[in-house]
This record gives structure tokens, C-alpha cells and sequence, in this order.
């Protein structure tokens, strides 16, 4: 909380440069607002001293949301009174705010749960969905970046989806009943995860350089399978890589989903006359599903992170964004490759959560 | 209704069951009793098919059981298991609906028979949405019997149905299983290591151990006559270790 404080009074809110090569000069919140939002600010930092009563909870979801979005208006605001002076200026967000809106993030998962957690990350969208279609954070430099890229960046994250569904379909079609069978048989049990498990600990930057050669050699020896896009770089080493690494999460998960099926009901299943394939998807699958869908979960935000260093060997994705910025030291340009992943992966954990909660009731 | 002949069973190199022949009549409540790994369950499995006899045949409504479709011939059995074996997935009343569901009764009929049997194992109405693990144990076996019921089978093979429950639960339920035997005329054959539970409910009672055959016959046969000293001290009438009891 001392730390809110601090970042809320000191440290540099948004910071200002004349031009995007430039290094900026930071301006603290007090600066721009000096009563305006501090108080409330402090009031709702106080706040979090309060007793979980739920209407204190509730208040305290309300003020820390209006206050995220009201930082971020407020940077947006800034931002277009600096930019005035000249159209190639950048006003980036500084430590401050990213301090404070973590802090406002953390008070208001604390303060909600259940609905009330899918509400609020609701009206958060639904908020930032205003401040950006209403123009008021234009001239943030990240949306300037994304001004400049707009093609760039929607190539971009639609590359990205396309390599998670390219992975994940093929992992799920493969994983499943790899899992099945060794939830059947021990042999193949310990003779699959070893090696699964492997896999898992090679780190990913090697598991691509190492597919390079062997991929490269299947292209120039079977052309046609050149034809259909395999290469030693580009989209099918990484789709091969990732399919590689999410296979344990969902092989592991459905093999345990199956095994804890009680010995009890297939025998009953079995006895009442239900053939092996009807015991599968109507008995072993169902029980089977919050477990799988944890695995499925996990691959998923996995794969997604993953995709990222991908970009490496050419696969393209939110990937190539973040290491265009690296290599050109552009903060704002990396940061828009983060966030999208970071939503993508968010947005995957609670689909999942919500879909196990769902059937878990 | 069900004839055992000369089974013959061995698991894992080792005898189970050696020699058994034994006839149950229709509409009979069989009994077979005896102490842990006399080869009762394995016995009662081989009925429906869920396990092969080495040696011998058993033999359903005249049919050898090897000349029936498995899963066929499971629908025309009930089969109730102490640990119930409900879905946990399903509902009370889509437990219930499995077998009719499996032999593809009209909606409406099976909706109608799941009320029945709800009514007949008196369980409230208010049940038929709850998961098996919201009901009590007594519940859950009542729910196990109705869906061992549910398509209306001739034969019901009961596996120490009631033995996980408590003794005031299981006395209420023994009763209405006998009430719905009477009536309905339905073969049973059950198989329990409770002598108490065997004397009350059978109408002819068989006695198992170590594979073989010690006795068979009505309540009052074998209290009145026991066939061997090891039937006598089973029951209770000698002083001697019953068989296959630790002394």
C-alpha cells in the first residue's frame, strides 16, 4: 500500500518525449491532478484496512474500477495536451500508473468474487471500450504505435489465434486418446510420460532450433510436403513445437480424469448393459471432463505464451510485435505485443474456470 | 430361471470356484452366502456375463448365457452392487432412466416408469433433480434398486446390496425389497455374507465355501439339518470356528 502511495505521489505517472527515439521525461500524478484524484486515492487505498463486509467489498470494486479508469483518462488527457506542440511527441505510460492500476487491479480482485468478478471485469471492458472509442487516449504512445501498425497489429493477433488453433485442435485430437490408452495401460504409461516430460523440459528456443534441420530435410526431400507449407522455419516448425508442449498437459489430464473414474460404476455401467463405447462417452468421458478441461486449460495458456518466442523462427503472431520493439528499443511497440498476449491468456484461463465451475455444479 | 452347471473358475492360477451346480426357480429369492472368497460374487458376475466360467455353463430362461449377446442379455437382468455404482454425473432420475434410456423407450414412458419407481422405493419426488451425492446412503441404494428395476427385468442380481448401510436402514429396505419380490414375482439372487440377512429374505438359501458347494436348501432345512459339521458351525449351531474364519 506504501508502495501505491509512493507511486501515486513520486514516481513519474506518464513521461513525455519529444520524439519516439528520445528518452522521456517523466511527470508525476500530483502534476496533473493534484487534488482531484489523490484524495480518492488515498481514501480507497484506506480502504483495503477496511472490514470484508460486502458493501465495504462492493464500494471498495466500485471506487478501485472508476479509479482505473479514471488514471487512464486522465493519461489519456495528458497525453493530448503534450501532443500539441508537435505530431511526433510520445507520451508514454510511466511507472506510476502502471504501479497504481496494478494496485487497483489487486484491490478489486480481492473485493469480488464469483458473478460479481465476471461483472466487474465486464464493466473494466466495457469502460476502456468508451475511453478508446471515444478517442480520449489517442495520443497515449502505445496508440500511437498501434495508429502507425493498425494492419501490422491485426495481422499480427490474428496470426496468433490461428497458431493457437493450429495447435491446440491437433494436440486435443492427438492428446485425447493417447490419454485414454494410458489411462488403460501401465506399459504405455511409463513409457509415454518420461517422454512427454522431456519434452516439457526443453527449453522452447532450443525445441525450435532443433526442429529447424529435420523439417527442413522432409521439405527438400518431399516436396510436396513443401507444397503444403512445411519448412525448417515459419509456421510448422512452431505449430510442431507447441503441439509438442501442450501434449503433456492434456495427455496427463485426461489420463487422470479417466483413472479416477470409480472402479464401482463402470462395473454397474458394464452390468447394466452399456457397450464399451457408450461407457466412454457417456460414463468415463463426463466424469472425466473438469479434469481434462483443467489439462486443456493449462495447454492453452501455454501455448499461448509460447507462440511469443515462435515469432523467433518466423511464425509470425503477437511475437513479431514484441521483438520489433525490442530490437528497435521502442517500449510502447513491445507493450503492444504484451498486452494482447496477456488478454488472450487471461481471457483463456477464466473461459476454462468458468466452463469446470459450470459443471462442477 | 438360472441353472449353474459344474462352474469351474480359476484366477491367476488359483481354484475359485470348483465344481457348483445349483438350479434357482423362477420367482425364487436365492441366496448365496458364505464367508469372504468362497466364489459367491464371482458366481453371481457369471449370470450376467460380467465374468466367463472356465469350466461348466450357466444357463438363463433354458439359454446357455454363452449363446447371448452380452449387453442384450444385461438389460433383462437388474444388477444392484453395494457401492451403488450411480453416475455421479446424473441425476436421480437419469439413473434411474438408464437401462429404458439404453433400450430407447419413448420419453413419456420412461418419465412415467421413473416416477413409479420412485414412488415404489418411496423416495420423494424432490430427489428425482438431486446428484447421488447430495442423498444418504440409504437413499443412494434405493436409487441402485429402482434402476436395477426400471426396465422391468424378470431376473435381479443383487451383490451385498445393503451391507454398507446401517442396521435400522438396512432392516426398512430388506422389507421392501421382500414386499416388491412378493409381488412382483421377480427372480432374485443375492449374494451376502449376512446370515441374519440370508434367513430373512431367502426362500432357499446356498451355502458357499472355499469354491464349493456345503448346502442347499430352505431356511428351515438348513437350521433344522445341516448337511456337514462345517454347515452347523457356519450357522451358529456348534461351537466350532465356522469355516474360513481366522480360530
Amino acid at each position: 500500500m506504501a508502495l501505491g502511495l509512493a507511486a501515486a505521489l513520486g514516481l513519474s505517472f506518464v513521461s513525455h518525449a519529444p520524439n519516439r527515439l528520445s528518452s522521456g521525461q517523466g511527470i508525476a500524478l500530483i502534476e496533473l491532478a493534484p487534488a482531484l484524484l489523490t484524495w480518492p486515492a488515498l481514501l480507497l487505498l484506506l480502504g483495503l484496512f477496511m472490514p470484508p463486509t460486502r458493501r465495504w467489498q462492493l464500494a471498495s470494486a466500485v471506487g478501485n474500477a472508476a479509479l482505473l479508469l479514471g488514471l487512464l483518462w486522465l493519461a489519456g488527457d495528458a497525453a493530448a495536451r503534450l501532443a500539441q506542440d508537435s505530431a511526433l511527441a510520445r507520451t508514454s505510460l510511466g511507472a506510476g500508473f502502471w504501479i497504481l492500476a496494478v494496485v487497483c487491479l489487486l484491490a478489486l480482485a480481492d473485493a469480488v468474487q464469483g458473478w460479481v468478478a465476471l461483472l466487474a471485469a465486464l464493466a473494466l471492458s466495457l469502460g476502456l471500450a468508451l475511453l478508446l472509442a471515444g478517442g480520449s487516449l489517442d495520443q497515449l504512445a502505445l496508440m500511437r504505435e498501434y495508429a502507425n501498425r493498425r494492419e501490422l497489429f491485426h495481422d499480427a493477433l490474428w496470426q496468433h489465434l490461428q497458431i493457437l488453433l493450429a495447435t491446440l485442435l491437433p494436440a486435443l485430437v492427438i492428446g485425447l486418446p493417447l490419454g485414454a490408452a494410458a489411462a488403460r495401460n501401465g506399459h504405455l504409461n511409463q513409457v509415454l510420460f518420461p517422454v512427454l516430460n522431456l519434452i516439457q523440459t526443453i527449453p522452447s528456443l532450443a525445441l525450435f532450433a532443433l526442429l529447424i534441420a529435420p523439417m527442413a530435410l522432409l521439405a527438400a526431400v518431399w516436396p510436396l510436403l513443401a507444397d503444403w507449407g512445411l519448412a525448417g522455419i515459419g509456421l510448422a516448425p512452431a505449430v510442431l513445437a507447441l503441439l509438442l508442449y501442450s501434449l503433456l498437459p492434456i495427455v496427463r489430464s485426461t489420463a487422470a480424469g479417466l483413472q479416477q473414474v470409480p472402479a464401482a460404476v463402470l462395473d454397474s455401467a458394464r452390468g447394466m448393459g452399456m457397450t464399451g463405447r457408450q461407457i466412454f462417452w457417456r460414463v468415463e468421458l463426463p466424469i472425466a471432463l473438469p479434469l481434462l478441461l483443467a489439462g486443456l486449460r493449462v495447454a492453452t495458456v501455454q501455448t499461448v505464451g509460447l507462440a511469443v518466442v515462435a515469432a523467433l523462427i518466423g511464425a509470425g503472431g503477437l511475437g513479431s510485435l514484441i521483438f520489433q520493439g525490442l530490437l528497435s528499443s521502442a517500449a510502447d511497440l513491445v507493450l503492444l505485443g504484451v498486452l494482447p498476449v496477456l488478454a488472450l491468456g487471461l481471457l483463456a484461463d477464466a473461459m476454462f474456470k468458468g466452463l469446470v465451475r459450470m459443471l462442477a455444479q | 430361471m438360472i441353472e449353474f452347471q459344474q462352474i469351474g473358475l480359476s484366477l491367476g492360477g488359483k481354484p475359485v470356484i470348483a465344481e457348483v451346480s445349483l438350479r434357482i426357480a423362477p420367482g425364487e429369492f436365492a441366496v448365496l452366502i458364505g464367508p469372504s472368497g468362497a466364489g459367491k460374487s464371482s458366481l453371481l458376475r457369471m449370470v450376467n456375463r460380467l465374468l466367463e466360467p472356465d469350466r461348466g455353463q450357466v444357463l438363463v430362461g433354458g439359454v446357455p448365457v454363452r449363446e447371448q449377446e452380452p449387453t442384450a442379455l444385461r438389460r433383462r437382468i437388474g444388477y444392484v452392487i453395494q457401492s451403488t455404482g450411480l453416475f455421479p454425473h446424473r441425476t436421480v432420475a437419469q439413473n434411474i432412466a438408464t437401462v429404458p434410456g439404453l433400450l430407447q423407450w419413448p420419453v413419456a414412458r420412461i418419465a412415467a416408469r421413473t416416477a413409479e419407481l420412485m414412488a415404489l422405493l418411496h423416495l420423494d419426488e424432490a430427489l428425482a433433480e438431486r446428484y447421488p451425492h447430495q442423498l444418504s446412503g440409504g437413499q443412494q441404494q434405493r436409487v441402485g434398486v429402482a434402476r436395477a428395476l426400471a426396465a422391468d427385468p424378470e431376473i435381479l442380481l443383487m451383490d451385498e446390496p445393503f451391507a454398507a448401510l446401517d442396521a435400522v436402514t438396512r432392516r426398512a429396505l430388506q422389507a421392501e425389497l421382500l414386499q416388491i419380490q412378493r409381488s412382483s414375482g421377480k427372480t432374485v439372487l443375492m449374494v451376502t455374507h449376512d446370515l441374519d440377512e440370508a434367513l430373512r429374505l431367502g426362500t432357499r438359501i446356498h451355502l458357499l465355501d472355499g469354491g464349493r458347494l456345503l448346502q442347499s436348501g430352505t431356511p428351515l432345512e438348513l437350521m433344522t439339518r445341516p448337511a456337514s459339521p462345517e454347515v452347523s458351525a457356519f450357522l451358529g449351531l456348534t461351537l466350532g470356528d465356522p469355516p474360513g474364519r481366522e480360530p
